[in-house]
């Protein structure tokens, strides 16, 4: 009897929580869309996606080419930089593992940080043409320094037995870039500096209509991935050598987790900059509100609270009603962490859910 | 009239080290295995008992040799194929996190479910069957991470049972469990072998349990070759002794236990007496570095059988009574001086 309660309480807090996370996902685009420097009223919002009249008409310019695509952009990257934090943890079954333990983002970085800091040395015409690629250009570069560390990882994951062995040489690639970085930095003007690091407080209005199907292709395949993965990553949860005593091809999943985690990671960091924390305290949040580390159930519980927060930390950024914008890492990290301190805490310790 | 589940010819064991000369841990390995087979490895530690287990669930390949599951090679099985077949219970100490002891032992039914993982009814039913059988019932809904030592190996054992073996290879399940528990776990592996058919080959530092409960025994001592019989024949041929035994240990094949092999130069002492508690009495005494002999000696202890409960020893003129062998044994400690901390 006390047993059947229990499993229908476990059973009812799932069923309730993963759709009551997709409302809430769909309160928080509504919110993004409606909340900024201007407020455009839910009737209004109705009226421009409905193809009516709008009481005013620079709402619809603000919506079409300011808030709809950053909001895209946050669900997008929100769930990805989530999707991809969970992947990682499980299968390094460490809590501290996060989308960038890899080097991913120290790749990316250095991507970006050679177009911008190096442009400079090489012409002013260059900075000129930085300015005409736009953001696309910085994309770019992030793109291909992100791929070029994630070959690397890949490239050592396949003669690599032991996944801590892994672990420590993704620490060595991020240091090491990080270092060069430095160098970069060192010997640039402040000007190239500042805007390099503008890009690293992470932003998800930068990304135009036309980077958008870029991008959304980018994490829905490695999505699709995570999909595939959801099985492995279950059998991974009792260790390497469980899951290979349950018929688990350990080295092949842990490859596919590898490209599905890296491209998700990968992309919204070329698009979006290094973004902190979603990628580490979503999964953990699922975890502690579920009470489970069934990946079935947590895959899409972290896609809708990855986006939700992605979307409420970056409707914090812009303070509603005034001109300024803060840096979206800072207020990720800002906010985030209390309350996952306050989550962890309360209850109980992290022991008793991851 | 047997079904064959497992069976290993001339197996050598050990790990291929790049370039160099593989290490050899075993060689010379004949292992088989019937249906509702309940054999337990026996061995002194760094004989290979983990490699060859390693070796037998096809966990890392034989050095030399074929590993043989109902008839099939398991070099040219599929993975799915072999975790069908055979399933494992590690010494690996699992931190799932979030999880209930249902969810856990499902992860069992990986190599039967769908590309997604989903269960259908009959592996849900599976599952039921599984804690059911390992006797986890009322563990079903708690938290795995609250589960006192013996309650999760019963759990790791019903997840293994989940994925419907026919062979069930089990490293050192016993080990970091209380007495009572170890009996416990023992003897439901060997019901469960007997009842479900299944063959049952586990590793154990649990000789008096293995001699207790195993159908057959295997022996791998640290050098010479793997040997198996009923428990009793290892014991008379004198096989336990030649893997085991050592300076500060032997085994007395009387008991089917070890001692310790006692100080010299102890004095010698004589119990008189039957029953429990004439044994206890002797235990104690060899325990104290006394050795005991019943031929008449210069001092004997009659142990009273009676319901004054008192002990009484006898060494020339002297004669003192005790009312618990603690007393007992300070006292000859005092009268022989032996041990050096006894206060004065």
């Amino acid at each position: 009897m006390k047993s059947d309660q229990i499993d229908e309480a476990r059973e009812g807090r799932r069923s309730i929580f993963v759709p009551g996370l997709f409302l809430l996902l769909l309160v928080a685009f509504g919110l993004s869309l409606s909340l900024g420097s201007v407020r455009i009223p839910l009737a209004g919002l109705f009226d421009i996606f409905t193809g009516g009249e709008p009481a005013s008409q620079a709402w619809s310019i603000i919506i079409h080419t300011i808030r709809l695509p950053k909001a895209i952009t946050g669900v997008l990257a929100g769930a990805a930089l989530a999707v991809s934090g969970l992947q990682m943890q499980t299968l390094f079954r460490n809590p501290l593992a996060d989308p960038f333990v890899l080097g991913i983002s120290a790749g990316a970085s250095l991507g970006v940080a050679i177009v911008v800091l190096t442009a400079g040395a090489v012409g002013s015409a260059l900075i000129a043409g930085l300015g005409f690629l736009g953001d696309l250009g910085l994309a770019f570069a992030a793109t291909l320094g992100a791929a070029a560390v994630l070959g690397g990882v890949l490239l050592v994951s396949r003669s690599v037995s032991s996944v801590m062995t892994l672990l420590i040489l993704g620490l060595m690639f991020g240091y090491a870039t990080a270092a060069f970085v430095s160098i970069l930095i060192y010997f640039s003007v402040p000007e190239q500096i500042q805007s390099y690091i503008l890009w690293t407080f992470g932003s998800f209005g930068s990304v135009t209509w036309r980077q958008i199907p870029v991008l959304a292709c980018a994490i829905l395949l490695g999505l699709l991935l995570a999909l595939l993965c959801i099985k492995p990553l279950n059998a991974l949860l009792l260790g390497e050598d469980y899951a290979r005593s349950m018929g688990l091809n350990v080295k092949r999943a842990r490859l596919w987790i590898l490209i599905s985690a890296s491209i998700l990671a990968g992309a919204t960091t070329a698009f979006c900059g290094p973004i902190a924390f979603l990628g580490l305290a979503v999964p953990h949040l699922c975890r502690s509100l579920l009470h489970t580390s069934d990946h079935r159930v947590l895959m899409p519980a972290v896609v809708c609270l990855g986006a939700t927060l992605a979307l409420l930390s970056d409707l914090f950024a812009h303070l509603p009603g005034s001109q300024y914008v803060l840096p979206l890492n800072a207020v990720t990290s800002l906010i985030g962490a209390p309350v996952v301190i306050w989550f962890i805490l309360h209850r109980k310790n992290l022991n008793q859910t991851f | 009239m047997s079904e064959a589940i497992l069976t290993a010819r001339n197996l050598a064991i050990g790990y291929k080290r790049g370039r160099r000369a593989p290490r050899v841990v075993a060689r010379d390995i004949d292992v088989s295995l019937d249906a509702g087979d309940f054999v337990c490895l026996l061995g002194p530690n760094g004989a290979g008992k983990s490699t060859l287990l390693r070796t037998l669930a096809g966990m890392q390949p034989p050095l030399n040799g074929r590993v043989e599951i109902a008839g099939r090679n398991i070099a040219e099985m599929s993975a799915t194929e072999i975790a069908q077949a055979l399933s494992v219970v590690l010494t690996d100490r699992v931190s799932v996190g979030a999880m209930t002891v249902r969810d856990l032992v499902g992860l069992g039914r990986h190599p039967h479910t769908d590309w997604i993982g989903r269960f259908a009814p009959d592996d849900e039913q599976a599952v039921t069957w599984a804690i059911r059988a390992a006797r986890a019932g009322d563990l079903e809904h708690r938290n795995v991470a609250e589960l006192s030592d013996g309650e999760r190996q019963r759990v790791m054992i019903a997840r293994a049972l989940a994925q419907q073996p026919d062979l069930m290879i089990l490293d050192e399940p016993t080990a970091f469990l209380d007495l009572p528990r170890r009996v416990e776990i023992m003897a439901l592996l060997r019901d469960l072998a007997h009842t479900t058919r299944k063959a049952i080959f586990l590793s154990t530092h649990d000789l008096d349990l293995a001699l207790r409960c195993a159908d057959r025994i295997y022996l791998l001592p640290s050098e010479g070759a793997l040997q198996t019989g009923a428990p009793e024949d290892l014991v008379l041929n004198g096989a336990f002794e030649s893997a085991f035994g050592s300076d500060d240990v032997r085994f007395d094949a009387d008991s089917g236990a070890f001692r310790m092999t006692p100080e010299r130069g102890q004095a010698t002492v004589s119990v008189s007496g039957q029953g429990r508690r004439a044994h206890w009495t002797k235990r104690a005494l060899e325990r104290a570095g006394f050795q005991v002999d019943d031929a008449e000696s210069g001092c004997r202890i009659d142990v009273a059988n009676g319901t004054d409960g008192s002990w009484r020893f006898e060494r020339g003129e002297t004669t003192r009574n005790f009312h618990s062998i603690y007393d007992l044994i300070e006292a000859l400690k005092v009268e022989y001086g032996i041990d050096s901390v006894v206060k004065s």
